[in-house]
């Protein structure tokens, strides 16, 4: 017995087996350490595929990671905001005089302008009484957001809002600024909404040219210049004639200005927008209710509209 | 067989100054997604985020795992509104080509340094351009792509010495060294 233990016990087939189990797991570790960088390259691809499906789980995870970056980008936002209005009123002071000078004889013709457009409107109102026209459908509401994302990169020209569907945003709308249509939202969370740019590749818009009325569809092409597609046969538009949205697609309004045309050369129609990419940090969008297709209303719903629609005309025509 | 840790060495892996290049990560995310003073479409701005993350790379490769770059490329994919994996896929590439080399060029001047991160920061952007055409399957213009890759050549040296202030905090002995 004594003999038996001055040496250490043989270990037992547990021991062994434990050892064995901890030596593989190391194993299995490095292994993995050292494909690490492959598995989640991999694991990136693989998402990137996924997400060309246009899941909704995809598409709710890029909603809440924008809510979430709302907050955050509110507290960066006020030092770029405070340097940019610096700039921008340094700038301002070199050129005041000149400015003055334009913006009083810019009020004198917006005053003549306005005149005209009280005008029209009288006119209008008594033509459309006279015709039994239904007035265009108004914008509803307007909500006022600030522009607190930028799309990072050369490859979408897109913004981020920090207003969502608590504040009313749907998918869909259009913004605009002072001084024109900027984009539509495209995505939607509780808090923040994304926009697609006029300039995006992937921006359509139909509008119309005026005084020639000719329809067309504004594509973005991720210059700071769209172009005009889809137009007709004889189109009879100009250089510096004034853009507008058709409302053809039921979803944004008619009659929101959108830019001018800039330049025609060899069937290609570039237009120069309104809006103000310098000064792009409040924006407004419209909640605008869109036209129901036929199709797409409710079998009660649809009965009230129609027959309102159809009885109008025939009112008239008594 | 792996050594027990020393005590210094595992207060250090405990420190909770071991996240800061995950946060110094993230925050270059957020900035990069901030609207630029001139926010004109066709506006390009340097990438801060390839910056900070070709640092932590080199210098601290335990501190930024490859976990945490996909995690980084997924919140700039997300907060800017590319199709999730875009960038993670195009962070994670060039990080899997500079690997073996990554022990040599930590001792080597910081010109050469600034070299590959160049050649890095290339890769990135071809990737980017890449995945982009193939996810819209449009010839996007190379132009303003080049024009981000040269802006974010220049910040380097700037980004990379505020990184080697964040760099002397963090605890010591340095995250990895065993007894």
């Amino acid at each position: 017995m004594a003999s038996h233990a001055a040496f250490p016990s043989a270990p037992s087939r547990m021991q062994r087996l434990r050892q064995l189990s901890q030596r593989h797991l190391r194993q299995l570790r490095r292994t993995l350490a050292h494909l690490a960088p492959r598995l989640w390259l991999l694991c990136a691809v693989a998402l990137l595929v996924v997400s060309k499906a246009d899941l909704r789980f995809v598409n709710w995870l890029s909603a809440t990671a924008s809510d979430l970056y709302v907050p955050a980008a509110g507290l960066l936002y006020q030092p770029v905001d405070w340097l940019r209005r610096l700039g921008e009123e340094a700038a301002e002071l070199l050129v005041l005089r000149e400015e003055n000078a334009r913006l009083r004889a810019r009020i004198g013709e917006l005053e003549r302008l306005r005149d005209e457009a009280l005008r029209l409107e009288v006119e209008n109102r008594v033509l459309r009484r006279m015709l039994a026209m239904p007035s265009p459908p108004a914008t509803v509401r307007q909500t006022t957001a600030r522009v607190i994302g930028d799309s990072g990169g050369p490859f979408r020209h897109a913004r981020l809002l920090d207003a969502g569907s608590e504040r009313g945003v749907a998918v869909g709308m259009a913004v605009v600024d002072e001084h024109g249509m900027v984009g539509r939202v495209v995505a939607v969370g509780r808090r923040s909404a994304r926009i697609l740019l006029l300039t995006d590749l992937n921006s359509r818009i139909p509008v119309l040219v005026a005084p020639s009325g000719d329809p067309a569809i504004l594509e973005g092409d991720n210059t700071a210049h769209p172009k005009l597609a889809f137009l007709p046969l004889d189109p009879a538009m100009a250089v510096g004639d004034r853009v507008m949205t058709s409302g053809h697609d039921g979803l944004l309004p008619p009659g929101l200005p959108v830019g001018e045309i800039e330049a025609i050369e060899e069937g290609r129609v570039t237009v120069r927008p309104y809006a103000d990419w310098q000064r792009l940090d409040w924006v407004t969008v419209l909640q605008y209710a869109p036209v129901v297709p036929p199709e797409q209303e409710e079998p009660g719903a649809a009965a009230g509209p129609a027959t309102a629609a159809a009885g109008q005309p025939a009112a008239a025509l008594r | 067989m792996m050594r027990p840790l020393a005590p210094a060495a595992a207060a250090a892996e405990h420190s909770p100054k071991r996240h800061l290049p995950f946060v110094t990560a993230l925050f270059a995310v957020v900035v990069d997604v901030l609207p630029l003073p001139s926010a004109a479409p066709t506006a390009v701005a340097p990438l801060f985020t390839v910056c900070v993350l070709f640092y932590w790379t080199l210098f601290e490769p335990a501190l930024m795992s490859p976990l945490r770059t996909f995690l980084v490329g997924l919140l700039f994919d997300l907060f800017s509104g590319l199709p999730p994996g875009h960038s993670a896929t195009a962070f994670l590439g060039p990080r899997l080509l500079l690997a073996p080399s990554q022990p040599s060029l930590r001792a080597q001047p910081f010109a050469v340094i600034w070299v590959c991160f160049a050649f890095a920061a290339a890769l990135v952007e071809l990737l980017r351009w890449t995945l982009s055409v193939a996810w819209w399957g449009t010839l996007f213009s190379p132009t303003p792509v080049l024009d981000e890759l040269l802006l974010t050549i220049a910040v380097y040296p700037a980004i990379s010495y505020l990184l080697s202030r964040v760099r002397a905090r963090l605890p010591r002995p340095r995250y990895g060294d065993r007894v």
